[in-house]
């Protein structure tokens, strides 16, 4: 066994932002050993480390910022940033993500993740220079969005530097408030930007010289190789270099997955905008993350409109839907400018759009009106209205402070049965799929450790028939299909990798399992980890984590009743072709899921064997001493 | 019997237009209807979407569902998406 950590920078830096202090710790190589990194580390240290009941906008709440050992290497797209704390939108877990140049640049500083606890007394900002930890004022760039920060934060640095920081939205504690990095790949999703808004943190800045050392280059360099070769022969390669993920906007909106007007999915007029054909002609630009050939980021130039002028980073597929298809807005030049604006202010684009349709629907009904919304008509379609409301959001002025805490909370301070039109799970806005037109995809939606997010376990055998196709409509076998793909998701997480890039490798091998495979591999020759040789353990590695995460929530207090989707998704029946009729099936799905997970039946809480099973006997102890286990 | 076919992105280029009717046999097949492409386009670049399509490179929907079975018998009235595959996020 290698007792040296190859790949890994060795390091955790903790950062004490009450107590003032920079603590450096070795990564433990049981750590490393049971959890791989990235996501994996997050999982377990949110585990060790936060009491039940934290307050997640309390200094007690912590960010861990986690990495992988392939981060920083020439292994294509492992180089993503991993957020994981409790959320102040669903008081449960939360992992969100993001790409760009942070992440290996934390790597080259030499830390595998960054522990972020307490509360700075007045506003801060973190400067890394590999061993060299700062906490500096903040106080000049507090208040400006994310372009003015950025641009200060280097010059008084380093050019070179890269960086997290949060907008204006994340100071004022708005819970869909996001992370954004200098290049605009946000982890956006769960309110991470409020929990470093609540600890007076700024920004995380940070310049690396070092490199990781790998532990077998020579069978490396192979397996990189063959990850370029598989890459340039998948044929999902050239639909994300292309136009990245809005390739498929209109097709999805086809093939009934892609949800219309806050779920109610009727037709949306005009679509046919929606087309690639029309959306590449915006494109200027095309850009990525680091070491990543995929390039999937594009940036859009507008010419004409109320808006022309910009260019920015484009509205990808679920910016896309938030700020255009449930809102009913079609006007290409607004759903790029709201999405500029949401980078920019640091919002959380899906959770904006979503909430923004919330309320859109709540004026049709009657339920709010001109004199809950500052006078402004908020009509369907309307996109100027929608830029108006994500800056009043983000500020929160007017409608916008309540809108700031989320669909849920929104509803409640609004009542007259508004909460009916929160389209959510575990309080987190409903991205841009329909569980009704998905049984397996929804089912994650329902059960995800974080709430309605497509990422914890998006389905490729049902939204695109890859690697096999399974019919989206059908129930049986969807707890099955749920949980292997929950379980393939953490693993390649915990492995730092891109969900997209995953997708490429896999429709270039036509196989999971062939995927899988090489990801054990690589990991290895990086490592000398011998236990990552198989994949089979990294399948195991998987469900540790998910299994992890859902304790965290039982800790919580969650059980079966929070795996839930609104009445509208288990009730209405879905209006158009081709899931014209279908509901939800929430409950015999759900029975399905939990026997397959070895979880009780009743409660949704994982078994004590199934538990052991995964090495999380402790888990299963704090559980039992605290009354939570089934 | 009529049916239309959308082309999308890399089909409609290579086809050189977003949608068409097409007049079928009763009877017909996914199969018939992309060979009968070869009254708009020519030969080599409908074999070229035969090749896409079996590659995986090209996804059939009919009616919003996916098909890949090129012997699918079609319906009149049936609408059909020609699409090359792409993930959302």
């Amino acid at each position: 066994m290698a007792s040296k950590l190859h790949s890994y920078a060795g390091k955790i830096l903790r950062i004490d932002l009450t107590h003032k202090t920079a603590t450096k710790v070795d990564t433990p190589y049981e750590l490393a050993r049971d959890f791989v990194g990235a996501r994996g580390f997050g999982a377990k240290i949110l585990w060790d480390e936060l009491k039940p009941g934290a307050d997640p906008l309390g200094p007690e709440n912590k960010m861990v910022l986690s990495f992988s050992p392939l981060t920083g290497t020439s292994a294509q797209s492992f180089h993503k940033i991993y957020a994981m704390f409790k959320s102040p939108l669903t008081g449960g877990y939360f992992r969100s993500t993001g790409g760009g140049f942070f992440a290996a640049e934390v790597k080259f500083a030499g830390y595998d993740a960054i522990v972020i606890e307490g509360r700075a007394e007045k506003p801060t900002y973190v400067w890394i220079y590999d061993n060299t930890v700062e906490l500096r004022d903040a106080s000049h760039v507090w208040g400006s969005t994310v372009d003015a920060t950025v641009e200060m934060l280097k010059e008084e640095t380093d050019r070179d530097a890269r960086m997290l920081t949060i907008g204006p939205a994340g100071e004022r504690l708005v819970r869909i408030a996001c992370l954004v990095t200098d290049d605009y790949r946000t982890p956006g999703r769960g309110g991470g930007g409020a929990v470093l808004g609540s600890k007076n943190l700024k920004a995380v800045v940070v310049r690396g010289t070092k490199r990781p050392e790998l532990f077998n280059p020579e069978f490396f360099n192979e397996l990189v190789k063959e990850q370029v070769e598989v890459y340039k022969k998948s044929p999902l390669f050239e639909a994300f270099h292309s136009l990245g993920t809005n390739s498929i906007v209109y097709q999805f909106y086809t093939l009934g997955h892609h949800p219309t007007y806050n779920f109610k999915n009727t037709e949306l007029e005009n679509v046919e905008v929606w087309r690639p054909e029309v959306l590449e002609k915006y494109v200027v630009k095309h850009v990525g993350c680091f070491g990543c050939m995929i390039k999937c980021g594009k940036r859009w130039k507008l010419t004409k409109g109320p808006y022309a002028g910009l260019i920015h980073d484009f509205p990808e597929y679920e910016s896309h839907w938030s700020f255009g298809s449930t809102t009913g807005v079609t006007n290409l030049e607004a759903i790029a400018y709201a999405n500029m604006l949401a980078d920019k202010y640091g919002v959380d684009t899906i959770s904006a759009g979503a909430t923004i349709a919330f309320a859109m629907e709540l004026y049709e009904k009657g339920i709010i009106t001109e004199k809950e919304t500052d006078g402004l008509r908020l009509r369907w379609g309307d996109g100027d209205v929608m830029v108006e409301l994500i800056r009043k959001i983000a500020l929160r002025e007017g409608i916008g402070n309540v809108l700031a805490e989320g669909t849920v909370r929104a509803a409640e301070v609004i009542g007259r049965g508004a909460e009916k039109f929160a389209m959510h799970s575990k309080r987190l806005e409903l991205p841009a799929y329909d569980p009704r037109a998905a049984k397996a995809h929804g089912l994650s939606y329902a059960t995800s450790n974080i709430g309605g997010s497509h990422m914890i376990g998006w389905n490729k055998y049902e939204i695109l028939g890859m690697p096999e196709r399974v019919d989206p409509l059908a129930v049986e076998g969807k707890g099955l299909l749920n949980k292997k793909v929950q379980d393939q998701i953490a693993a390649f997480e915990a492995a730092g990798w891109c969900a997209f890039a995953e997708l490429v490798q896999t429709a270039g091998y036509e196989s999971v399992e062939k995927t899988m495979e090489w990801l054990g591999k690589i990991l290895y020759a990086a490592t000398g980890v011998e236990e990552f040789k198989d994949s089979n353990y990294l399948w195991l590695v998987g469900e540790r984590v998910y299994n992890l995460e859902r304790a965290f929530n039982v800790r919580e207090g969650f059980t079966r009743k929070e795996d839930w989707l609104p009445e509208r998704i288990q009730k209405v029946p879905f209006p158009r072709t081709p899931a014209k009729g279908q509901v939800f099936e929430l409950d015999k799905l759900l029975d399905d899921y939990y026997t397959v997970r070895g979880w009780d039946v009743k409660t949704g809480i994982p078994t004590r064997k199934r538990l052991e099973d995964l090495g999380l006997s402790y888990v299963a102890d704090e559980l039992q001493e605290a009354g939570k286990l089934a | 019997m009529k049916v239309l076919i959308e082309f999308i992105g890399y089909a409609a280029r290579k086809i050189g237009r977003e949608w068409l009717w097409a007049e079928l046999a009763e009877g017909g097949t996914l199969r018939d209807l992309i060979s009968s492409l070869a009254s708009t386009a020519n030969a080599s670049t409908v074999e070229e979407l035969k090749v896409a399509i079996t590659r995986g490179e090209l996804l059939i929907a009919v009616n919003g569902r996916m098909v890949s079975d090129l012997d699918s018998r079609l319906n009149d009235g049936d609408k059909i998406l020609l699409f090359p595959i792409a993930a959302g996020g």
